[in-house]
């Protein structure tokens, strides 16, 4: 389908609530949270829209929309458009942004700015994962900031202006050094370009400087800069430091959107800009992602089971799942990178469920700390389920959503990393062991009689898990309609990356 | 062209402000010692006047080749006239601030003003000379004028002892400079920029002593431009200057600083070979040393700034950093570099002057400039809210991020200076903004996020304010979504130097 408005709209129909909601008397202020679920729906609908429209042979950009001129000087344009990289990403961006305003609803400080800036960073989000061209990604790239800054900053935990500052800065050193390769590209692109689909076409590259060591070099360092800037958004081992303290302050809402989008956008940028682009690089330096993704997941998974701190716990946890995406993505076979693509979806679906969960037990019991509670399951038996359900997921069982994934990944590595992936495994297990100890320690054993009075959960916290509840469920006994949608385009970029694979390393033999 | 012909058809901004200034001496003399104790409104409207008439000749001159006037004294182009308007242009909102503000509040209005339009006219000839002798007569004009406006609350040690600093650095830094005027002079054998470079490319003098000339001249430029290691002056005298006057340093006297260094480096220092490329002349690669001042005035700026809480001194770092980012450009040597440095000084103007002004506001409010007393504003009234979250405008767009023109004018520079192959000083850079975010993202934190220690409102906002800060916040605001319409405007200011 060409030249369809709808991806604008999903994207911009957020920008309403920005422009109204601060304009609603003090009087209505509760009514900022009705507009914000009324504009999250047609996000929804037009997610299923999408889903059910896309065709899943064509490996191109589909419902593309422009280019229209923006500052023609520069050659910038506006261009929306999704192919199957980014098509689940989408779908899990409209559903995050729904579930995170329904897990928004007992939010009772300045309702007004709160929605105001969530529905800012749902355009910038949706932005990000349909924008074609590089100047407008790096707008919608760093308007999640702004937003972002805020939520953490003003309604999170008690070292929230830390912890906010905190992913600022780091996501800023991330972005500039996008910036500088942006425009690297644009100058020393043949005709100057933007629009990343040319500029994915290698020719358009090579016109500037023959193919000598100067433009190798040239080459890689923009692969770098690109690599850095993405990877503190993943967060990969060594930059993931901020991920801990911003999950662990932010309110529950902005903790499932990090860790349901923001957290998907490092490794999206990877396979749309270091993999697109530069697909002979990204063949050297597969082996040097792949152990960073094994250091993610088994470093991760330490670091979860040494923490006390539920929140903090599931954080780790994420950092650990996010390694499968980076191994799955570097070992350039269909399993392998669908895998990649489908574990994203699926992290961002459980690991919200996560974290709404956990978000439940922090507004009754006014802490987190795992060796606080006991015996939950007797207290709060409809909870239990529903945290039984989620960590099960998380740990990759069988029938859930998170298994397949995995199981992905670990098919497709083996094949070419077979001893990287065998320590892989090994993460699987101390996610096992962390989360089941973690059951054992807060949900089983003595009643802990300082609770013997919390309530069970909500229907509203219920409506807010069970779009991701069902989800979890139907991927993992049959993931077939999402590898469909994932396949068509990740298969044709594995084909531009493989003939690299063979070929004298460009890299390697700069150094 | 004849001197009567430069004076009649293409002097004329020069000359409207001439004749205001005149007026404005006459209205001082006019009344009693005794009432004009304050800001009359006499003064400023004659100021308005003045500046609008002067602002309109300016634009009414349509040329796209670079004329001489007063036989090469002066050269008349795009270049100069751009930054002649908006050298204008902040006197103007200069003026608008003066008549409005605490620090001034016990000054006489026409004099003062008489200094406003002297010093605007010793920049606007800054802008524009292309002679030796005219840059260090225009130079003086302004910096005299300027020593005296920095020291003007005389009730105030601290204004005091901004004026003494500002003469005595001001003193070294031009007597450095006309010393080595005086010997480029002694080796080239003229004053007129156009002919020296005729003699430094074709018959070079001896390299050494041509550098340490080069040196001597930059310093005294370097020294308007308040770049590193030249900017000792700047965090005291800002700070002590009544803060109509620093908000006026901070831009116009930096932008025709950058204008007289720029005509300076651009007309006598370079090799023209190709149509529309430069090179730095053989005898002095002055690329790598402006590339080396402006990584160290940035970093010097940002990192000194991270320790600041009172909010001129603050801005004044944070206005060296911003040199040291327009320096980049200048480093650059093409001319999508000018056009950086030109783009940069539009916006520049929008979120320098709009973070002034919203500080004056709560200066005349509060009578604090320290940030602390910032906390909370959010959440202080209606005008508490709108100043808040204007000035968060102002300072996000000085950090350089999108959706903010901030943000466009370091993807200029950042472009100029990647493609002129200077990736090293693009990362550092690119660094530097991320360490700037520390501290403007901090004085956001104090307005918005932190919780106020005394719970009083912010009264109304003078509609004066109200408007211009609204405006400069909307402009930053839409240049930073949509450029194109500065593009071509900057774009027809360099033409003449392609």
């Amino acid at each position: 389908m060409e030249n369809v408005t709808i991806l604008t709209w999903i994207t911009f129909i957020p920008m309403l609530g920005v422009i109204l909601i601060p304009f609603l008397p003090k009087a209505w202020e509760g009514a900022s949270k009705w507009i914000a679920l009324v504009l999250t729906l047609p996000q929804l609908a037009i997610a299923w829209f999408i889903f059910s429209h896309f065709n899943t042979a064509e490996a191109g950009f589909q419902f593309v929309h422009g280019p229209f001129p923006w500052i023609s000087a520069f050659n910038i344009h506006y261009l929306v458009g999704i192919d199957s990289i980014s098509v689940s990403m989408v779908l899990l961006t409209a559903l995050i942004s729904f579930v995170s305003v329904v897990a928004s609803w007992g939010i009772n400080k300045n309702l007004k700015a709160y929605f105001a800036l969530l529905m800012l960073l749902d355009t910038g989000m949706m932005g990000t994962f349909v924008a074609l061209d590089f100047f407008l990604f790096y707008v919608f790239w760093e308007l999640m900031l702004l937003p972002m800054y805020f939520l953490i900053g003003i309604w999170g935990g008690p070292r929230r202006e830390y912890a906010a500052i905190k992913f600022f800065l780091y996501t800023l050193l991330g972005s500039v050094f996008i910036l500088i390769v942006m425009l690297a590209l644009y100058l020393f692109s043949e005709g100057n370009l933007f629009d990343i689909t040319q500029l994915a076409n290698l020719d358009n590259h090579l016109g500037r400087l023959a193919v000598t060591d100067e433009f190798n070099y040239f080459r890689f360092f923009c692969w770098l800069g690109l690599f850095v800037g993405f990877a503190i958004k993943v967060p990969m081992f060594p930059f993931h430091t901020w991920l801990p303290d911003a999950h662990v302050e932010a309110p529950t809402a902005i903790s499932v959107i990090l860790a349901g989008v923001l957290l998907k956008m490092g490794t999206y940028g990877m396979l749309r800009f270091n993999y697109m682009l530069f697909p002979d690089i990204t063949a050297d330096c597969a082996t040097v992602v792949a152990v960073f993704g094994v250091i993610n997941i088994v470093y991760g998974a330490f670091c979860a089971m040494a923490q006390t701190d539920l929140k903090k716990l599931i954080a780790y946890s994420s950092v650990s799942h996010m390694g499968f995406v980076l191994l799955g993505m570097s070992a350039f076979t269909t399993a392998g990178i669908n895998g990649a693509v489908l574990q994203m979806f699926n992290h961002g679906t459980i690991t919200a469920m996560l974290f709404i969960l956990v978000g439940v037990i922090y507004d009754r019991a006014h802490h987190r700390d795992i060796n606080g509670f006991g015996g939950l399951y007797t207290l709060m038996p409809r909870y239990g389920v529903w945290i039984a359900f989620a960590f099960f997921a998380a740990l990759g069982l069988p029938g859930l959503s998170g298994f397949i994934g995995e199981a992905l990944v670990f098919m497709g590595a083996y094949k070419t990393f077979p001893a990287l992936t065998i320590a892989a495994l090994s993460g699987v297990v101390l996610g096992a062991a962390y989360l089941l100890w973690t059951i054992q320690r807060a949900f089983l054993g003595p009643v802990n009689e300082k609770y013997r009075d919390l309530p069970d959960i909500s229907v509203r916290e219920v409506i807010s898990l069970l779009p991701l509840g069902v989800i979890v469920l139907i991927l993992g006994v049959y993931p077939m309609p999402m590898i469909r949608l994932i396949n068509a385009s990740l298969v044709s970029l594995n084909e531009i990356v493989k003939p690299f694979l063979d070929t004298a390393g460009v890299v390697a033999g700069m150094f | 062209m004849n001197n009567i012909e430069s004076l009649k058809s293409y002097f004329s901004s020069e000359i409207v402000l001439i004749l205001g200034l005149v007026v404005l001496i006459f209205l001082s003399l006019r009344r009693g010692h005794s009432d004009h104790k304050s800001m009359s409104p006499a003064s400023s409207v004659v100021s308005v006047v003045t500046l609008f008439l002067a602002i309109t000749a300016a634009l009414s001159v349509n040329f796209t080749e670079s004329q001489p006037l007063f036989h090469g004294m002066i050269a008349l182009d795009p270049f100069g006239q751009f930054f002649k308007i908006l050298i204008m242009g902040t006197t103007l909102v200069t003026v608008v601030f003066c008549t409005c503000s605490r620090d001034l509040e016990n000054t006489p209005g026409p004099e003062f003003m008489a200094f406003l339009m002297a010093l605007c006219l010793g920049l606007n000839v800054m802008c524009v000379s292309n002679n030796m002798l005219m840059m260090y007569l225009a130079v003086e004009m302004a910096s005299l004028v300027s020593y005296i406006m920095a020291g003007y609350m005389t009730e105030n040690k601290r204004s005091e002892e901004a004026g003494l600093k500002y003469v005595l650095y001001g003193g070294l830094a031009s007597g450095v400079m006309i010393f080595g005027m005086s010997l480029l002079y002694g080796l080239t054998g003229s004053l007129d920029l156009v002919s020296i470079r005729q003699v430094v490319i074709n018959n070079p003098p001896d390299q050494l002593i041509l550098f340490l000339t080069f040196i001597m001249i930059l310093t005294g430029l370097g020294y308007k431009m308040a770049i590193a290691p030249f900017h000792m002056w700047s965090p005291d005298v800002y700070e002590g200057a009544p803060l109509p006057v620093t908000a006026f340093l901070s831009v116009a006297s930096k932008a025709a600083g950058f204008a007289l260094t720029l005509r300076f480096l651009f007309v006598a220092f370079v090799a023209t070979e190709v149509e529309g490329t430069w090179s730095a002349v053989s005898a002095i690669d002055w690329q790598m040393l402006v590339a080396v001042l402006s990584a160290v005035t940035m970093t010097v700026g940002n990192v000194l700034a991270l320790q600041q809480l009172n909010i001129k001194r603050f801005l004044a770092y944070s206005s060296i950093a911003h040199a040291g980012y327009m320096l980049m450009a200048v480093a650059a040597q093409s001319g999508g570099g000018l056009e950086g440095v030109v783009f940069y000084f539009m916006v520049y103007f929008l979120m320098n002057l709009g973070a002034f002004l919203v500080a004056g506001v709560i200066l005349n409010q509060r009578h604090t400039e320290d940030m602390r007393d910032y906390k909370g504003l959010v959440r202080q009234g209606a005008s508490g809210l709108f100043l808040a979250l204007t000035l968060s405008v102002f300072l996000f767009s000085l950090t350089g991020i999108p959706p903010f023109a901030g943000f466009i004018g370091k993807w200029y520079v950042f472009k100029a200076v990647i493609n002129a192959g200077l990736l090293w000083l693009a990362v550092i850079g690119a660094l530097n903004s991320v360490i700037s975010l520390y501290f403007y993202v901090r004085l956001i934190k104090f307005m918005l996020v932190d919780s106020a220690e005394k719970n009083d409102t912010i009264e109304r906002v003078p509609l004066r304010f109200a408007s211009l800060i609204s405006i400069f916040a909307a402009l930053t605001l839409v240049f930073g979504l949509y450029f194109a319409p500065l593009v071509k405007w900057t774009q027809a200011s360099v033409v003449m130097f392609r």
